[in-house]
């Protein structure tokens, strides 16, 4: 089977190439025929990457110990699922991964029938097919995830215990698809630039396709966080890691694009900005896909080891490169045709909005680089730790916040003092009374009363806009109260899908801020039937047990939890040992019980021979699953903004043909 | 096993990439006014997704220079009516 995946991937070496000069020759000799079969040698390389992908699941799921990527990254013990899940768990099967998502995405493109923006269609799929060739070369001549282990092994090395997670299954292939979606808009944003579109059909065309990634950006980061929640255990979810902060910067990129795209469709500002944004986010994927695969971030060292992380260099310069000259070929039609003409308006809290996030970007960038940054200027790596970023970023985060309860509600160009009152009024004066209650019930440090003070704000402006709306339709229809605001999120769902958002967002915002201000931590060993006591709970270690299967061993401690008298639950911290050096192959196990208020959170962090002690660790994280629930809350909005409008194409082309006619006129 | 794989692989890719070059001109000769005038006459019948398919490989044919403007314009305008009817 290794032979067919080799095999798939060096005739997609070849379609490759084939299509992309097939599109180019046809799109110069105006030869349709040569058109369609470069368009059919799109699909034909999705066939076979697909196929290479299959092997390397089928090599995987039945343990061949002959390839060496098997040999390194499974073992026989290993569930069906982390065999599968193997597939991303190396450099090799990633870039595997990266490549067949993206054939995907390029068969989409190529083969898509939206109307709208049609002429950018075989532009942007030549974009793909290069993007693609890059990792075809990696995957042909670098490093092939069919290499041969030169032996049949006996067993393989087993797959990394805590990446026996079912949220390592989930986790990169959230993040890959997002990842490898924003190659889609950026490939027609090359499109576009390269015909002097002047940048607006490329925003048509992918708007969706923007949020669609974003999506998958937002639960790939967030359920990275939950599984080292889960996983990790240290109690936390978030702790700047470089491949963590290589999942946020694109992030925040694409959330400020897809604010600042609502400008330009409206009023044709922002042309420049756009274009960066986009061009930027993309880069930061490759990034974040650089920084996780060659190991620059450990050392410089590291980094010359593999020649991976030099060929993704070579790839990011050429990007930049490209990117600039088009940029710079097209920068005066690119031009706003008009311009901001109040400090407080929409389109200038936007773009307040948009520095914000792109300023701590270039923060979280510069701090993951820098220890490599005073490696190579000073000879030693100078780490940069938790406390750095979140001085530096948490000012903006507490102003993007009060911005998300702005933004929405400003009009366009100008606002009266009346009309600000009349949308803000009550909202600021419920804020402020809430920051009051705060403080009066004993939460006074400054920043999480500021942060939960300025949620409340935004909280209150959506109900109030959702109000307001469902009022308006109740007296104009006479429909009830659920069925106005039913139709009211139906008849505008990017707006009402969006502020569903914004509430999720703001349900995370209340989660990071209450588990990071307050949480509590105690380390304590007990002896069996000894009463830990924390906060208002009480917990009685029963001892040791140990549960074993042919894949590992589990040494567990049995606790009774009871929550200000009551029995609240049973928990099971535990360590977890794999395969047959049981000594360096364990993990931690954590058990919780997640509630509304705060989360309990038990490590079993050593014990002595008989198991009559044990030291615990004890963490009581406040808010921390508003984190996750707003995840959740976050997909539903998104899928109420994605869900297509009734006439969605037909308003489109019309758009089109207006803004065509204009450019003529 | 190698090898048969990529023999049948080869064939399906010669397949795909070849058949536009080497089938008739139905690709580069499209009947637009009839086949719109086939959309026009079916009404309601026409899936939407045809519709929005022909605009596209419309969109082509007049990038490739196949049609005049005039030509282009009006079957687009035609196509777009017709989609209009369906969506709304």
């Amino acid at each position: 089977m290794a032979d067919v995946g080799s095999i798939s991937l060096m005739m997609s070496f070849v379609v490759i190439i084939y299509s992309i000069i097939a599109y180019i020759v046809g799109l110069k000799q105006q030869n349709k025929r040569l058109v369609k079969s470069a368009q059919n040698g799109v699909l034909a390389n999705t066939i076979l990457v697909t196929v290479a992908s299959l092997s390397l699941l089928y090599l995987l799921a039945t343990s061949d110990f002959s390839i060496e990527y098997v040999a390194q990254y499974t073992n026989r013990t290993l569930p069906m699922i982390y065999k599968l899940s193997a597939f991303w768990a190396g450099n090799t099967g990633s870039l595997l991964l990266w490549f067949w998502v993206l054939s995907i995405y390029g068969a989409i493109v190529a083969f898509s029938k939206n109307p709208v923006g049609a002429k950018l269609k075989p532009y942007a799929s030549v974009v793909m097919l290069l993007i693609g060739l890059f990792f075809s070369l990696l995957l042909n001549f670098d490093t092939s995830p069919f290499a041969p282990l030169g032996f049949v092994a006996q067993d393989g090395a087993g797959l990394n215990p805590m990446l026996q997670n079912i949220g390592m299954v989930i986790h990169p292939l959230t993040q890959f698809l997002g990842y490898v979606g924003l190659a889609v808009p950026f490939a027609y944003l090359m499109a576009d630039l390269f015909l002097g579109e002047k940048g607006a059909s490329w925003i048509k065309v992918t708007r969706r396709w923007v949020l669609f990634t974003w999506l998958f950006l937002t639960i790939g980061m967030v359920s990275g966080g939950e599984w080292a929640y889960v996983e990790l255990g240290w109690g936390g979810y978030w702790a700047w890691d470089p491949v963590e902060n290589a999942s946020l910067m694109p992030w925040l990129t694409v959330t400020a694009f897809m604010h600042s795209v609502m400008i330009q469709e409206k009023q044709g500002t922002f042309k420049i900005w756009n274009v960066l944004l986009m061009a930027a986010s993309f880069l930061l994927t490759i990034v974040g896909t650089f920084i996780t695969r060659s190991g620059i971030l450990a050392s410089v060292h590291a980094f010359a080891e593999g020649r991976t992380g030099f060929y993704f260099l070579i790839f990011m310069f050429i990007i930049v490169v490209v990117t600039l000259f088009l940029f710079f070929k097209r920068f005066k039609s690119l031009r706003s045709e008009s311009s901001t003409e109040s400090l407080i308006s929409k389109e200038s809290s936007f773009l307040i909005n948009n520095i914000l996030m792109v300023v701590i970007s270039v923060v979280v960038l510069w701090g993951t680089f820098y220890p490599l940054i005073s490696e190579a200027i000073y000879g030693v790596q100078i780490t940069v730790g938790e406390g750095f970023f979140n001085q530096t970023t948490i000012p903006f985060w507490i102003a993007m916040v009060i911005l998300m309860g702005l933004c929405p509600l400003l009009p366009w160009r100008k606002s009266s003092t009346k009309g600000l009152k009349k949308k803000f009024g009550v909202p600021l004066f419920l804020s402020h009374i809430f920051g009051f209650v705060l403080f009066f019930i004993g939460i006074r440090d400054f920043y999480p009363v500021v942060t939960f003070a300025a949620s409340f704000f935004v909280l209150v402006t959506i109900v109030q806009e959702f109000w307001q709306g469902v009022r308006a339709r109740k007296s104009n229809t006479g429909e009830g109260v659920i069925r106005a605001l039913l139709n009211l999120v139906g008849a505008n769902r990017r707006r009402y899908g969006g502020f569903i958002i914004h509430i999720a967002v703001i349900m995370m915002v209340v989660g990071i801020t209450g588990s990071s201000a307050y949480q509590e931590e105690v380390l304590v060993t007990a002896e069996r039937g000894e009463v830990i006591e924390t906060k208002n709970y009480e917990m009685t270690y029963n001892g040791l047990q140990v549960a074993e299967d042919p894949h590992s061993a589990v040494v567990y401690a049995e606790m009774d939890v009871y929550r200000n008298g009551n029995f609240y639950a049973t928990l099971r911290p535990a360590q977890e040992y794999f395969g047959a050096s049981a000594e360096q192959d364990s993990s931690a196990q954590v058990d919780f019980k997640s509630g509304i208020r705060e989360d309990l959170y038990i490590i079993l962090s050593g014990w002595d021979e008989s198991g009559d002690t044990a030291t615990f660790e004890v963490v009581v994280n406040p808010l921390v699953s508003w984190i996750f629930w707003g995840m959740r809350l976050m997909v539903i909005g998104t899928a109420i903004a994605l869900w297509p409008d009734r006439g969605h194409y037909s308003r489109m082309l019309l758009k089109e043909r207006y803004s065509v006619s204009k450019e003529v006129s | 096993m190698g090898l048969v794989a990529a023999l049948i692989l080869g064939v399906l890719v010669l397949y795909l990439i070849a058949y536009p070059i080497l089938t008739n001109d139905e690709i580069e000769n499209i009947d637009y006014q009839q086949r719109i005038k086939s959309f026009e006459e079916a009404g309601n019948f026409v899936d939407r997704d045809v519709i929005l398919a022909e605009i596209s490989e419309l969109e082509l044919d007049y990038h490739l220079d196949n049609l005049s403007e005039e030509k282009y314009r009006d079957f687009k305008e035609r196509l777009e009516e017709l989609l209009a009817e369906k969506e709304n």
